[in-house]
C-alpha cells in the first residue's frame, strides 16, 4: 500500500523537486500539494470529516506562505481534533532557531532544512521516506475518528 | 592686692588676733591665780590672826601664859606669810605693814606679859624676896597689857580682815576683768570676721555676678558682652581673660560670617554654572539619546534587511542549484562534455552564491545575533573550533601548539566562530611544509592579547589591511577555497568584544594574528 504525502508549499519547484527526488527513490508515495495555506486547511478538514480514508500519512508544511504563515497552519493543524494526529514535518528554508523552536513548540513532529542541491534531496528523501514510511508506525485512519 | 593675699592677710589677722587672745587670756588668768592665792594666803593670815586674838580672848579669860609660848611658831610664820605676801603684792603693803607691826606689837605684848607673869609667879613662889609694890607694878603692868592685848587683837584682825577685803577685791576685780576683756576680745573677733566676710562676699558675689551676666551675655548670642572688673586680683585677671576670649569668640565670629558670606556667593556662583552645565548636559544626553535611538533602529534595519535578504536569497538560488542539479541528472547524458561543463558551472555558481550569503547572514549577526556575555575559560571554544577542524587538520598533517588560555567575560560562540576562522587560515594558508600553529597568550595592561601563528605562506605587508575588508581575497579560488569573509567576521566579532585583531607577517615567513580581548569589558 502506498503512503499519501500531502505538501503545503507555495513554491510549485520545490513541491515539485520532492516529488521528483521520490521518485527516484522509488518509494511508492503518493504526493499532493496545496500551494495556500488556508486553502489546504479547509481541503483537508473536509477531508477528514467526509472521508478520513483519503487523508494524508504525513503532512511537509513550508514556513514560509502567504497570507496565512506557516506557523499558523501548524497551530490550526494541531488545533483540529480530526486532524491533530496527522505527523507534521516542517520543511522549509529558514535555518532560525527562533524558527525551529517554535514549531516545535507548536508540535511539528521534525524540522527538515531544504537542501541546496537535487543530490542532496535525493538522499534527504531516501532516509526520510524510510524513517516514515517504513520504520516508523502511522496512525491509523482507515476508520473515522471518534471523538475522544 | 590679690585674693589671694588678702585672705592670707586676713588669715594672718586672725591668727594674730587669736594669739593676742590668748597671751591676754593667759596673762590675765596668771593675775587672776596669783590674787586667788593672795586671798587664800590672806585666808590662812586671817585665820592664824584670829587664833592669836583666841588666844588673846583665852589670856583674858583664863589669865594664862602658857599658849603665849605655842603662839611663837604661829606668829614668825605669819611674819612670814606677811613678807611673802607684801613681796608679792605692793598694793596691800601699807595695810600688811601695819598688819606686822601690829603682830610685833602683839608679840612684844606676849613675851612682856609672859616675863611679867613668869615674874609675878617666881614672886609668888618666892614670898621673902621680892617687894609687893614690884608685884603691884607687875599686876599693874600686865593689866595694862592685857588690855592692850584685845586692842592689839582687834587691831591685828582689823588689819587681817583688811588684807583679806583687799585681796579678795583685787581678786574679783581681776576675775570680771577677765571676763569682760574675752568677752569683748570675742565679740570684737566675730564683728571682724563678720566685716571681713562680708566683704569679701560683696566683692566675690559682685564678681561672680558680673562674671555670670557676661557669660550668659555671651551664651545667648551678644559678642560684644564684656566684663567691667577692674581689680588687679584674680577676679580682675578672670574678667580680663573673660573678655579676651569675649574678644576671640567676636573676631571669630566676624570671620566665620565673612566667610559665610563668601561661601554663599561663591555656592551661588556654583548653583548658576551646575544649573547650566545640567541644562547643557541633559541637552547633550537627550541628543545622545537620540543618536544611539536611531543608531539602534538602523543597526536594527540593517539586520533585518541582512536577514531578510540572505534569507529571501535561498530560495532562487535554491531553485537554480537543485534543477541545474536535475537536468544534469536527468538529461546529463544528452548533453556533450560542454555541456555538462556548462551545467557544472552553473551550480558551482550557485553554490558558492550560497556560501557568500551564509557568510553575508553570518556577517551581519555578529552585533545583533550574538548572545550574551559570560565568563567563559577561552580554552573551552579553542577545543570546540579545533574540533571542528578535525578533518581539515587531519587532511593536512597540522599541528597544533597551544598553552592555556585565560578566562574572560565573552560571547561563546563567537569565540569559538573567532578561533575556528583563524586556525583553519593558519592550517589552510601552509607552504610547502605542514602547517605548525601555535596559540600562545600574553597578559597586557587592562588586556589579553592571544596569538595565531603559523609557518604558512604570509601577508605580504601591503595587504596586511585589505585581508580585512569583506570579500577580499589575495588567492584565486583554485590554489585556496573560502569565501573572504573570516577575517572580516573574525575583526568585528573583536571589536564587538571592544578589542581588536591585527596581522604580523612577511611573505614566506608565516603570519601571525593577535586577538586583543580587554579584561572586564561591557559589551558593545
Amino acid at each position: 500500500m502506498s503512503h499519501r504525502l500531502f505538501i503545503i508549499d507555495d513554491n510549485p519547484g520545490d513541491v515539485e523537486l520532492v516529488t521528483e527526488a521520490l521518485r527516484e527513490t522509488g518509494s511508492p508515495v503518493v504526493v499532493s500539494a496545496i500551494n495556500d495555506g488556508e486553502e489546504a486547511l479547509a481541503a483537508l478538514s473536509q477531508v477528514s470529516t467526509t472521508d478520513p480514508e483519503r487523508l494524508p500519512d504525513l503532512i511537509l508544511l513550508d514556513l514560509n506562505l502567504i497570507k496565512l504563515q506557516g506557523h499558523a497552519v501548524l497551530q490550526r493543524l494541531k488545533a483540529d481534533p480530526l486532524l491533530r494526529a496527522i505527523p507534521v514535518v516542517v520543511y522549509t528554508s529558514s535555518q532560525a532557531a527562533a524558527d525551529i523552536s517554535r514549531s516545535y513548540q507548536n508540535g511539528a513532529a521534525a524540522y527538515v532544512i531544504k537542501p541546496l542541491g537535487f543530490g542532496e534531496l535525493v538522499d534527504l528523501m531516501r532516509d526520510f521516506s524510510a524513517f516514515w514510511f517504513s520504520m516508523v508506525a502511522l496512525p491509523p485512519h482507515r476508520q473515522p475518528y471518534r471523538q475522544p | 592686692m590679690s585674693i589671694r593675699n588678702k585672705l592670707r592677710a586676713i588669715l594672718g589677722f586672725l591668727v594674730l588676733l587669736a594669739l593676742a587672745r590668748l597671751g591676754l587670756f593667759g596673762v590675765l588668768n596668771a593675775q587672776e591665780q596669783r590674787a586667788n592665792q593672795v586671798r587664800d594666803q590672806a585666808a590662812v593670815i586671817i585665820t592664824t590672826v584670829f587664833e592669836l586674838t583666841i588666844v588673846s580672848l583665852d589670856y583674858r579669860i583664863f589669865q594664862e601664859t602658857r599658849p603665849f609660848l605655842m603662839t611663837e611658831k604661829k606668829i614668825s610664820e605669819l611674819d612670814r606669810q606677811i613678807r611673802l605676801l607684801s613681796g608679792a603684792d605692793p598694793a596691800l603693803h601699807a595695810t600688811l605693814a601695819g598688819l606686822g607691826r601690829g603682830l610685833a606689837g602683839l608679840q612684844g605684848t606676849f613675851t612682856r606679859l609672859a616675863v611679867m607673869h613668869e615674874g609675878r609667879a617666881s614672886a609668888r613662889a618666892n614670898p621673902d624676896g621680892g617687894l609687893p609694890a614690884a608685884l603691884d607694878r607687875t599686876d599693874t603692868s600686865i593689866f595694862r597689857l592685857a588690855s592692850l592685848i584685845s586692842a592689839d587683837a582687834n587691831d591685828l584682825m582689823a588689819h587681817a580682815r583688811r588684807v583679806m577685803e583687799l585681796s579678795q577685791q583685787r581678786a574679783r576685780a581681776l576675775a570680771t576683768l577677765n571676763r569682760d576683756l574675752s568677752l569683748g576680745f570675742d565679740l570684737l573677733m566675730v564683728l571682724l570676721i563678720l566685716v571681713i566676710v562680708g566683704v569679701l562676699r560683696r566683692d566675690l558675689l559682685h564678681a561672680l555676678s558680673a562674671l555670670g551676666a557676661g557669660t550668659r551675655a555671651l551664651a545667648a548670642g551678644d559678642l560684644a558682652a564684656r566684663i567691667q572688673w577692674t581689680s588687679r586680683d584674680e577676679l580682675g585677671v578672670l574678667a580680663l581673660a573673660f573678655n579676651d576670649m569675649a574678644e576671640q569668640l567676636d573676631q571669630r565670629q566676624r570671620q566665620l560670617e565673612a566667610m559665610q558670606a563668601q561661601l554663599r556667593s561663591a555656592n551661588e556662583g556654583l548653583e548658576q554654572r551646575v544649573a547650566q552645565r545640567t541644562v547643557e548636559l541633559t541637552a547633550e544626553a537627550e541628543r545622545r539619546q537620540q543618536a544611539i535611538a536611531e543608531l539602534s533602529r538602523s543597526n536594527e534595519e540593517l539586520r533585518q534587511f541582512a536577514y531578510v535578504a540572505s534569507h529571501d536569497l535561498q530560495e532562487p538560488l535554491r531553485m537554480v542549484t537543485s534543477y541545474s542539479d536535475l537536468l544534469r541528472r536527468r538529461l546529463g547524458a544528452q548533453v556533450d562534455a560542454d555541456g555538462q561543463r556548462y551545467l557544472d558551472t552553473i551550480t558551482e555558481g550557485a553554490r558558492r552564491m550560497q556560501g557568500l550569503i551564509l557568510a553575508l547572514l553570518s556577517y551581519s549577526r555578529i552585533a545583533s545575533g550574538g548572545g550574551t556575555f559570560t565568563p567563559t575559560p577561552l580554552d573551552g571554544p579553542l577545543d570546540e573550533a579545533l574540533e571542528n577542524l578535525h578533518l581539515l587538520i587531519a587532511e593536512t598533517g597540522a599541528v597544533i601548539e597551544r598553552v592555556p588560555l585565560p578566562t574572560l567575560t565573552v560571547d561563546r560562540s563567537q569565540m569559538v566562530q573567532l578561533f575556528q576562522n583563524l586556525i583553519g587560515n593558519a592550517v589552510k594558508f601552509h607552504g610547502p611544509e605542514p602547517p605548525r600553529v601555535r596559540i600562545c597568550a600574553r597578559p597586557q595592561p587592562a588586556a589579553w592579547c592571544i596569538s595565531v601563528q603559523d609557518n604558512g605562506i604570509g601577508i605580504a605587508p601591503e595587504h596586511h589591511e585589505r585581508i580585512f575588508v569583506i570579500f577580499q581575497r589575495l588567492h584565486s579560488r583554485a590554489e585556496i577555497a573560502g569565501t573572504g569573509i573570516g577575517l572580516a567576521l573574525c575583526r568585528r566579532i573583536c571589536e564587538r568584544h571592544g578589542g581588536a585583531l591585527t596581522v604580523t607577517s612577511r611573505p614566506g615567513a608565516g603570519a601571525t594574528f593577535h586577538i586583543q580581548l580587554p579584561i572586564g569589558q561591557e559589551p558593545a
